[in-house]
């Protein structure tokens, strides 16, 4: 497969906050690539950078092959842009919104834009400004991908949308998708859905990638445990803690690629609880979370007593 | 293109709205007389309009996308920035020729449906309206670049300000024929300025404001020169104003200077009334300290006040019913109408001479009004509340009299066929509605005779007032031979000590001063008046030193008059001097920045022929922060990672 969208070595500072630390990131065609950060990890940055709204100050970005400092009006007709908050210009009505994306895009799909917005309920003498939240975003949904992009690039398409909106726009995305082989690289907070959607994620943290592994990867090298008393077992091979958490006396521990075998066996001596695989969103949590004492005091009571009982 | 100005129509058409209502009432309060019966010349509150739309345009143009937030999804669109721009510029341009056509129409359209004076108007004058609203074009250009430049908004401010400073007296100044406008040249100069700031804004279009990017390396190095030389011309101009300030200081403690005016007459640059020749007194310096006139001192040259009328004023008189009655140019080409005045609710017969709006009678022509009482007064313009308007013109056989209360304009011959040689002012004293006040009254001299105006018309003057406007004429011409017997030299004509040499008929030296800084005080208001111009653009300053120019403050305001002329060359030099350490210090500053070879060389040089000014937008334009790259630690790993299969 191809590489479509690629970070390489991205270094992006804003005064003295540096942002983006050598972001390494690639997106083959027909992945659909979930990035994933805690507020101000960096995502919109490196989004606005991929679409060359924004220049990195070492290494490149590249969409397509082509540096995306220096995108080519051909070359923005293959990529497919929703911006965070999926910003129209809202003193134009739906049908203006299409008509104009179809003066623009010579590839723009009428049919297809017309028929997705039937579906999506949306009336074209409507105003951008009086759609609500999920409507703007199925919308922007569709004038993305009815121009039949090579690439999509997403920036939190289901920012503050509800429960019912998000499933269906989710549903409104996996459709127009399926089968157009496209490449998508979308950056979300709601995690439940990118373990619906995503083939391969990155977790953003501090301006690098911590993961960039796919799903099922994840889903088979990550284990939790709970050590049930006496000191941590030590498992061996390539096996590391990823995380090792204090919880109401109890410490709770994050493996990867820890050995199947031994993880039984500490269980069935009664030294440590299986937990199985962790969810994404505990995964995120684990990676990314507040550091100890965290936010609540009783953490750095709880560290201290962990630590005597290690000792 | 299509698509971005069909989604621009509506917004299109609120501006026009807008702008057209606008501009239209700036038309309708010049009056349509003003406008579209006699030929005009720049109207001044459409001007004001038209440039102040135009940047609201200009402004509202180029940030709507911003405003909107719609910006990334324009950005987005697989047109090149430069499109996008020619897309904004575009949609501002059928606004503006909306504006040129809709707006004159309106007033027009309103005339013809509530005026009665529309018959009388020139659809002809259209283009000279259109003159007067053309500074809209240049002001929303001026506006859409400097909302383009990737600056802070105070510095896009400060930019499109220094623009305005500078672009619009420039077309003033070229445009300028005599104290008017040549119509042609100051649209062409407006709509070129238009274009020039339209074509640099076109090289901004794909840059954005990141203040932790240097824009200067994005965008050609001449819009970069020319932004600057921008802000160097605004800088300039401020330091110039300071500069006067200074120069006004110094020459408020130094006796007042003069000059022989094309009339003869004596003229003085009084720096405190902004450089602007008046008539004044030339005194020795010693008269400045003692009071004392001196001797060869020139007084009483050129009276400075006009006789003015400060006294009660008349009744008015009773025109009629109407309110408005048509203009009518008359067989003479005169024309005169009656107006309601609404300032003062007061009705007003207006005459207009066969002039232009500007000098609505022609040199020479005097209009005499004869008040309620019968009393004439002189005037070169309109008249109010006079009962009967004369107009006399040199070596005419009439006179033209305009009566107001018949609304009729009838040429009057002169007595006897005579010619016009001379109208006399005399002074009479106290007429009755006038009780302790002296107020002239004018005659009109024939070959052989002297006439009063009366409302009965012509009618022999009285030997005594004939008398009396004699000896008032006689006096006159004696102060004027006095004046025209010296001549006035500038041998050493510095703005700061100039050398005044006052010749009589025999070429005789009556008078001569050099005015030099002499007392503590008059030396720290001359170091004063120095020191701008160790600030200046050397460059500016070179070109007004070895340059030949007139003195005083009648240099351009960008070079130096200080240094004119090929004076204080020290100046000059201790002016390279600093600005060369102003260079030193902004490529010490750019280079520990991290700034890059050629931004270096640019800003060196840049900052060497601009000075204080350049090292200021130096400073601003090229912040350090824009260089600055913190060490970049290697990227940590990602500690759970897929191997990616094979392209």
């Amino acid at each position: 497969m191809s590489t479509v969208l690629s970070f390489e070595g991205v270094h992006r500072h804003f005064g003295p906050h540096q942002v983006l630390r050598g972001l390494n990131l690639t997106v083959q065609q027909g992945q659909i690539y979930a990035f994933l950060g805690r507020n101000g990890a960096g995502k919109t940055t490196a989004l606005r950078i991929l679409m060359g709204f924004l220049a990195p100050h070492r290494g490149r970005a590249t969409v397509l092959g082509v540096d995306s400092q220096a995108l080519r009006p051909a070359d923005r007709a293959r990529i497919g842009y929703v911006g965070e908050g999926h910003l129209l210009d809202p003193t134009m009505r739906v049908k203006d919104v299409i008509a104009f994306e179809r003066g623009t895009r010579a590839t723009f799909r009428l049919d297809l834009a017309a028929r997705a917005v039937q579906r999506c309920g949306l009336r074209l003498g409507q105003f951008v400004a009086t759609l609500s939240r999920g409507q703007r975003a199925q919308l922007s949904l569709v004038l993305a991908v009815a121009a039949a992009p090579e690439v999509l690039v997403f920036d939190d398409p289901a920012m503050g949308l509800d429960v019912v909106m998000r499933r269906e726009f989710l549903d409104a995305m996996i459709d127009l998708l399926a089968d157009s082989g496209c490449a998508v690289l979308f950056s979300s907070h709601i995690l439940t859905d990118v373990e619906r959607i995503a083939d391969r994620v990155g977790i953003l943290h501090q301006g690098a990638l911590l993961v960039d592994a796919t799903m099922d990867d994840l889903r088979r090298r990550l284990r939790r445990c709970v050590v049930l008393g006496g000191p941590e077992p030590a498992l061996g091979g390539a096996a590391q803690v990823l995380r090792r958490r204090v919880r109401q006396g109890a410490t709770e521990l994050l493996w990867l690629d820890p050995d199947a075998r031994e993880l039984a066996r500490f269980a069935q001596e009664g030294r440590l609880q299986d937990l199985g695989t962790p969810t994404l969103e505990e995964l995120f949590l684990d990676l990314t979370g507040i550091e100890p004492p965290g936010l609540l005091s009783e953490s750095v009571r709880e560290v201290a007593r962990a630590q005597e009982v290690v000792q | 293109m299509k698509a971005l100005l069909m989604r621009d129509l509506s917004f299109a058409a609120l501006l026009t709205l807008l702008g057209t209502v606008a501009l239209a009432i700036a038309l309708a309060q010049e009056h349509f007389q003003e406008v579209w019966v006699f030929e005009p010349s720049r109207l001044q509150m459409t001007f004001h309009t038209a440039w102040a739309a135009g940047l609201v345009l200009g402004v509202a143009v180029a940030l709507r996308d911003r405003w909107n937030g719609a910006l990334d999804y324009i950005r987005h669109r697989p047109l090149s920035p430069a499109v996008l721009q020619v897309g904004r510029l575009t949609t501002a341009s059928l606004v503006l020729v909306a504006w040129w056509v809709l707006a004159p129409a309106g007033a027009w359209l309103a005339e013809l449906v509530g005026g009665s004076l529309v018959s009388a108007g020139r659809l002809d004058h259209w283009p000279l309206v259109f003159a007067s609203m053309a500074p809209a074009a240049s002001a929303a250009a001026l506006a859409m670049l400097a909302a383009r430049l990737p600056l802070a908004w105070w510095l896009r401010a400060v930019v499109a300000a220094a623009l305005l400073l500078v672009g619009f007296p420039l077309c003033e100044q070229f445009a300028a024929v005599g104290d008017r406008h040549d119509p042609v040249v100051f649209t062409g100069l407006h709509l070129g300025l238009a274009v020039l700031l339209g074509a640099v804004s076109v090289a901004f279009g794909h840059v954005e404001r990141d203040p932790d990017r240097s824009w200067t390396r994005r965008v050609p190095a001449w819009a970069t020169a020319f932004v600057l030389a921008a802000g160097v011309a605004g800088g300039t101009l401020l330091l110039s104003w300071f500069g006067t300030g200074a120069l006004r200081n110094f020459a408020a403690v130094l006796p007042v200077i003069g000059r022989v005016g094309e009339r003869h007459e004596l003229l003085a640059f009084d720096a405190r009334h902004q450089g602007r020749s008046q008539r004044a007194y030339i005194l020795d310096a010693e008269h400045h300290r003692t009071g004392a006139m001196a001797e060869g001192e020139i007084t009483d040259v050129v009276r400075l006040e006009r006789p003015r009328f400060r006294g009660p004023e008349l009744e008015a008189p009773q025109f009629g019913p109407r309110l408005w009655s048509p203009l009518r140019i008359d067989r003479h080409g005169f024309a005169n109408c009656l107006l309601l005045d609404s300032d003062r609710w007061t009705r007003r017969f207006h005459v207009f001479g066969r002039g232009d709006r500007v000098t609505p009678f022609h040199s020479g022509v005097r209009l005499v009004l004869v008040g309620a009482d019968g009393f004439a007064s002189g005037s070169e313009s309109a008249v109010a509340r006079h009962s009967m308007v004369w107009a006399v013109e040199p070596e005419a056989r009439e006179v033209f009299c305009f009566d107001p209360s018949r609304d009729e304009v009838r040429a009057v011959p002169m007595p006897d066929g005579q010619r016009i040689v001379a109208v006399l002012e005399q002074e009479q004293g106290d007429p009755p509605a006038l009780a302790g006040w002296k107020v002239p009254s004018w005659l009109v001299r024939g070959e052989t005779g002297v006439f009063a105006f009366t409302r009965d018309g012509l009618v022999p003057a009285e030997a005594k007032a004939v008398e009396a406007a004699e000896l008032r004429q006689a006096a006159r011409r004696e102060r004027g031979e006095r004046a025209r017997q010296q001549t006035i030299e500038f041998p050493v004509a510095d703005v700061l000590t100039p050398t005044v040499r006052v010749l009589d008929a025999a070429g005789a030296v009556r008078f001569e001063h050099a005015y030099a800084p002499r007392t503590a005080l008059e030396r720290t208001a001359y170091a004063m008046g120095l020191a701008p111009s160790l600030l200046r653009s050397p460059l500016l300053q070179l070109g007004a030193h070895l340059l030949a120019d007139d003195v005083h403050f009648e240099v351009s305001v960008f070079g130096d008059p200080v240094v004119a002329e090929g004076r204080r060359s020290w100046l000059v030099f201790a002016n390279c001097v600093v600005s060369g350490m102003f260079a030193a210090i902004t490529r010490r500053r750019l280079r520990r920045a991290g700034a890059d070879a050629g931004t270096l060389r640019f800003w060196s040089v840049a900052v060497a022929l601009t000075g204080l000014v350049g090292a200021l937008l130096s400073e601003w334009f090229e912040a350090s922060r824009a260089w600055r790259v913190p060490e970049a630690s290697p990227a940590p790993e990602p500690r759970i990672f897929t191997v990616r299969e094979a392209g």
